[in-house]
């Protein structure tokens, strides 16, 4: 049985189909954490699902990050623990500098809420290890995921294939036109050097119910366990 | 004691607010605009001899997120 912690800030809004995520499976027992107390032990995988914590106050994540929890999220994944940010959980992590790199606002200043496509890149981490060169249709939610950085750290994270997923059409081009918020090199998920660490702004635990349109997000919600 | 804090993108990074608000009041006539850019202002009152560090700490911890932005401090009474 593994176990999975879902992250409760005030203002997330993404727990219950997180935590039903890991709940509808045998083999997970998933439960939330609450952002003012110190990080339980035990567990295999901390989630920062997403939301709008703290109201996105200053910039989305960067209040979140100070919480009491985080603390022990970074300890964690500093020993090699397995942390996953979903959308405002990917904010926090590059807040918090767990992950490099910022989200910005979305190019054209929309809030997109859409199916995108995004195309597993070559990434060694347990996240999408072996998941190389699929391509799923995944919900976005976000008017802050414009992934920047300076070339610098572009280039590194291409060098040691950090990149996970890349927005992409249904054939899998990474073009200009499939990139829904202008996101450089049309970046829609990272991990760190370790791979320990995953961060993504579509929402693969919205398209894991055949009533909601797919399951194809299931892959990047439990790949992780074939690779622990 | 106050000090005035701007918060403001690093130059080439897309700063969509401000191309909006540019092509705005250039719709509205405005054609002598060259370049518009947008900051976030940041007014902190704090107790009388606060040094300057101080303020650069709260920049640099929370104000400002160095990826993408930087920041100015000025003293203004």
């Amino acid at each position: 049985m593994k176990r999975v912690g879902v992250v409760l800030f005030p203002g997330t809004n993404c727990e219950v189909e997180t935590l039903r995520a890991y709940q509808i499976q045998d083999r997970f027992n998933a439960e939330l954490i609450w952002h003012n107390e110190p990080l339980p032990k035990g567990f295999d995988l901390i989630i920062l699902p997403g939301g709008w914590s703290y109201g996105d106050t200053l910039r989305a994540g960067a209040i979140a990050r100070f919480s009491r929890v985080m603390e022990g999220v970074v300890e964690f994944s500093k020993q090699g623990g397995l942390v996953l940010g979903i959308c405002n959980g990917f904010q926090i992590l590059t807040e918090a500098g767990l992950l490099p790199g910022a989200l910005a606002r979305n190019s054209k200043l929309r809030f997109r809420c859409e199916t995108v496509f995004c195309k597993v890149e070559h990434c060694n981490s347990p996240f999408v290890r072996s998941l190389q060169g699929k391509i799923y249709p995944l919900p976005i939610a976000h008017g802050e995921g414009r992934f920047v950085a300076d070339d610098k750290t572009l280039e590194r994270l291409e060098a040691n294939g950090q990149i996970a997923l890349r927005y992409c059409n249904n054939r899998g081009m990474a073009t200009p036109e499939s990139n829904p918020n202008g996101s450089l090199r049309n970046i829609a998920g990272i991990v760190n050097r370790e791979g320990n660490v995953f961060g993504l702004m579509p929402h693969p635990e919205r398209r894991n119910d055949p009533l909601v349109g797919g399951t194809e997000g299931a892959d990047l919600l439990y790949n992780w366990v074939m690779h622990l | 004691m106050l000090y005035e804090v701007r918060v403001y993108l690093k130059s080439g990074l897309l700063d969509p607010q401000a191309s909006v608000i540019e092509s705005s009041l250039k719709r509205l006539g405005f054609e002598e605009i060259k370049q518009l850019k947008t900051q976030k202002v940041f007014l902190i009152q704090v107790e009388e001899e606060t040094p300057i560090e101080r303020i650069e700490e709260m920049c640099k911890q929370l104000l400002a997120n160095p990826v993408m932005e930087l920041y100015q401090i000025h003293k203004v009474e």
